[in-house]
């Protein structure tokens, strides 16, 4: 009954209507835009076919050395230790051991690394003929020791991950995607276009660009929403009239928000339909799931909508401000900042906004699908308990025991 | 379970601003009337009643229930606040509806007391209009039909006739008078001519206090012989405001009517004793307490 209410007084509000069209927005200028052709099966004798991450330690070691060298020169080091970008420094002691494993890794000696002063990052310069040049990264040769084992490599970037804090580009999770890229060879495209039809189904592959696309904006438009809907009782003064009634606290803001958050489903499940005859339209000889972008959609997308609703909801009840804009933009912007360097298969434990920005890559995906899972669910369970602390705060001020913190930005001058 | 309401030495405080001093009241069934000054605290002692403000001592029992026990009061009580408003784009019966659920009602115990209670406050024909397109005074009766619509045991109205022109005021306090019949209401006002049409028993507060608690008579057998008129020249009037309470003043051709209280008979010329009413002890009331009541009219 209530949800039913909830729901009317919701669906013809201005801010719902803006996040609709920009939901849909999305959709259409991004992810539709995207779908022009249809991925054809590969030919025999093409000239290329796309890179490809495969451990092939020739290629692996020199990269990953080379990446070494020059973070240490520069001492910084790019590292997602819970998922969020960060970049690393090293203390001197630290400095010691990585020292270290670059003498054994590199054949450059300890007294070359120290001397080394003339260090310079690979940059761009103009050639006389206006062109663009890159600059010759400009460190000590490199001549990795013949004795040097495979194995022996990897235990010491291993070492080098522990040094740098984990979460490197040298991690075991990491190391192959970033190093050891290579030429796609004929059978590897073949491959790949087969798992595309036969386990992705067509529509599971465009499912994971489509929830990458949406999943953007769907962990930051939410908030606007529900901080319009958290405020409206103030707004409309008719708080009091609603404290004094029977209903519980619990019932009422778990309603609003299980009434929140299915309203802002409805544009993902308009768009994931569009999607879904649009994908199923680039291939009509073939059959496709048609539940694939759904079933993604509702676990890759909803913990981003629940996650911004509750941020929207808990701050707006906390502050009475405007406060949990601010909050969720800021998260919103390291999130994304977070994943910018990989847009397939970024899913770490901990970032909100989960990235694959691409077709292929169904492997690394479910590489991480664990830790995609994991995610999902810490941020449906986070959402939870917001909203139970929403509720309970809700009762406190209901009560008259909290009256919510003030901020400058206020919503409405506090009456009577 | 008896039908009454009891607050014993109850404190409250804003921060470290205390609003209420103390108050003791007992508050049987009918109407009782809650009168006092701007910033007395009816506000705030009605709204602890509504269980929206903590008390910091004290106890209040609401027919044999502890106010702690909020959820069941919220279930009895009736609340009007002072200010207040609605959900601007719900039409009036949309919005009665969502406060009936919000009080738990099933959809047909909604549905028929909404009939009902919309022709009693004369809002049938408007059932369908916008709370934004209501006047101040047809928002008011709204509120008291959505603090009847769960059929309270106690209704709590803060200041309900403000705004309302003269004929609605009437209504009003028929309406109030007869849903007082089988339950506790309690009104609060300024205007002293509500709580004369409607009260047996009352309260004035002023700073947070309670000054006197009893029946209208009462109130008004203690200004017993203590009010008085006189008929003087335009040029004495000065003088006689700043001896005396002046609660009312008929300004004449000649001469200007005055009425005034006090203690002894004054030594005018021409004074005459008259029969007090509940304005002039109201005001007399607050004099008495030591009340700076030098403004003249309520
Ligand atoms: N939220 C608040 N914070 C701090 N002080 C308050 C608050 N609300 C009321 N007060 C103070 O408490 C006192 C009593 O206020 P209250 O609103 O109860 O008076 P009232 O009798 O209802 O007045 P009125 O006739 O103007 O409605 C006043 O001095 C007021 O300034
Ligand atoms: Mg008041």
């Amino acid at each position: 009954m209530l949800f039913f209410k909830e729901y009317k007084k919701m669906l013809f509000s201005l801010t719902f209507l803006i996040y609709f069209i920009a939901v849909i927005a999305m959709y259409f200028t991004q992810f539709h835009n995207d779908c022009k052709e249809a991925i054809y099966e590969p030919l025999p004798g093409q000239e290329s076919y796309g890179m490809i991450a495969k451990e092939t330690p020739d290629i692996l070691m020199p990269a990953a050395t080379e990446s070494l060298v020059n973070g240490y020169l520069s001492d910084s080091y790019t590292a997602y230790p819970i998922g969020f970008y960060k970049n690393v420094h090293l203390s001197e002691k630290k400095k010691q051991k990585m020292a270290e494993i670059i003498t054994e890794i590199s054949g450059i000696s300890k007294e070359d690394l120290d001397n080394f002063t003339n260090y310079e990052e690979g940059g761009f310069y103009i050639d006389e003929n206006g062109g663009m040049m890159q600059l010759e990264s400009n460190i000590p040769e490199i001549n990795i020791p013949k004795a040097l084992t495979y194995e022996r490599f990897r235990e010491l970037m291993r070492k080098a991950d522990d040094i740098i804090g984990g979460g490197s580009e040298y991690s075991d999770e990491n190391i192959v995607g970033n190093f050891s890229l290579v030429q796609k060879t004929y059978e590897d495209a073949l491959t790949e276009y087969n798992k595309f039809l036969n386990e992705d189904k067509i529509t599971g592959a465009y499912a994971r660009l489509f929830c990458d696309y949406m999943g953007i904006v769907l962990a930051i438009l939410p908030v606007f929403v529900a901080v319009s809907l958290a405020s409206l009782d103030k707004k409309s003064r008719m708080e009091q009239l609603a404290y004094s009634r029977k209903i519980s606290s619990v019932k009422l803001i778990f309603t609003r928000y299980f009434t929140l958050v299915v309203l802002l489903l409805i544009p993902v499940a308009i768009t994931a339909l569009i999607a879904n005859f649009k994908v199923c339209g680039m291939y009509p000889n073939n059959s496709a799931d048609i539940f694939a972008i759904f079933k993604y959609s509702a676990s890759w997308l909803i913990p981003n909508i629940m996650t911004a609703a509750a941020v929207g909801m808990l701050m707006t009840e906390l502050t009475s401000s405007l406060l949990a804009i601010f909050v969720q933009g800021v998260w919103w912007f390291i999130s994304i900042f977070a994943s910018a360097n990989g847009l397939t298969g970024s899913i770490g434990k901990f970032t909100l906004v989960a990235r694959h920005n691409s077709l292929y890559g169904l492997d690394t995906f479910m590489n991480n699908f664990n830790d995609f899972v994991f995610n999902r669910i810490f941020y449906t369970v986070i959402s939870i308990i917001a909203i139970a602390l929403t509720a309970f705060i809700y009762e406190q001020k209901r009560k008259g025991i909290f009256n919510g913190y003030s901020f400058r930005f206020k919503i409405s001058k506090h009456k009577s | 379970m008896e039908n009454k309401i009891e607050i014993k030495n109850v404190d409250k405080f804003y921060g470290k601003k205390q609003a209420l001093y103390k108050i003791n009241l007992t508050i049987n069934q009918g109407m009782f009337g809650l009168l006092g000054r701007n910033g007395a605290g009816k506000t705030t002692l009605m709204k602890t009643l509504a269980t929206l403000h903590q008390k910091k001592n004290g106890s209040i029992t609401v027919c044999g229930v502890p106010i702690e026990n909020t959820k069941e009061i919220r279930s009895m009580t009736g609340y009007l606040p002072q200010d207040f408003s609605m959900y601007p784009t719900m039409t009036v019966e949309e919005s009665l509806d969502y406060l009936g659920i919000l009080s738990g009602m099933t959809k047909d115990a909604r549905q028929k007391r909404i009939d009902v209670l919309l022709k009693r406050v004369n809002l049938t024909e408007h059932k369908h209009k916008k709370v934004k397109a209501l006047s101040g005074g047809m928002k008011r009766r709204l509120g008291i039909a959505q603090a009847l619509l769960h059929d309270p045991r106690v209704l709590i109205v803060d200041e309900p006739t403000a705004g309302l022109d003269p004929e609605e005021r009437i209504r009003f306090r028929n309406l109030l008078c007869e849903v007082a019949e089988e339950r506790i209401v309690i009104l609060s006002t300024h205007i002293v001519g509500d709580i004369e049409a409607t009260c047996e028993d009352i309260a004035i507060m002023n700073n947070g206090r309670i000054l006197w608690q009893g029946t209208v008579s009462e109130l008004i057998h203690n200004t017993d012989n203590k009010v008085f008129t006189v008929n003087v020249n335009k040029k004495y009037l000065t003088q006689i405001k700043k001896n005396y309470i002046v609660t009312g003043m008929l300004v004449q051709s000649e001469y200007t009517t005055v009425r005034i209280i006090s203690d002894m008979k004054p030594d005018i010329q021409g004074v005459t004793t008259a029969e007090p009413n509940l304005e002039d002890a109201y005001m007399y009331c607050l004099y008495s307490h030591g009340c700076d009541v030098s403004g003249g009219a309520v």
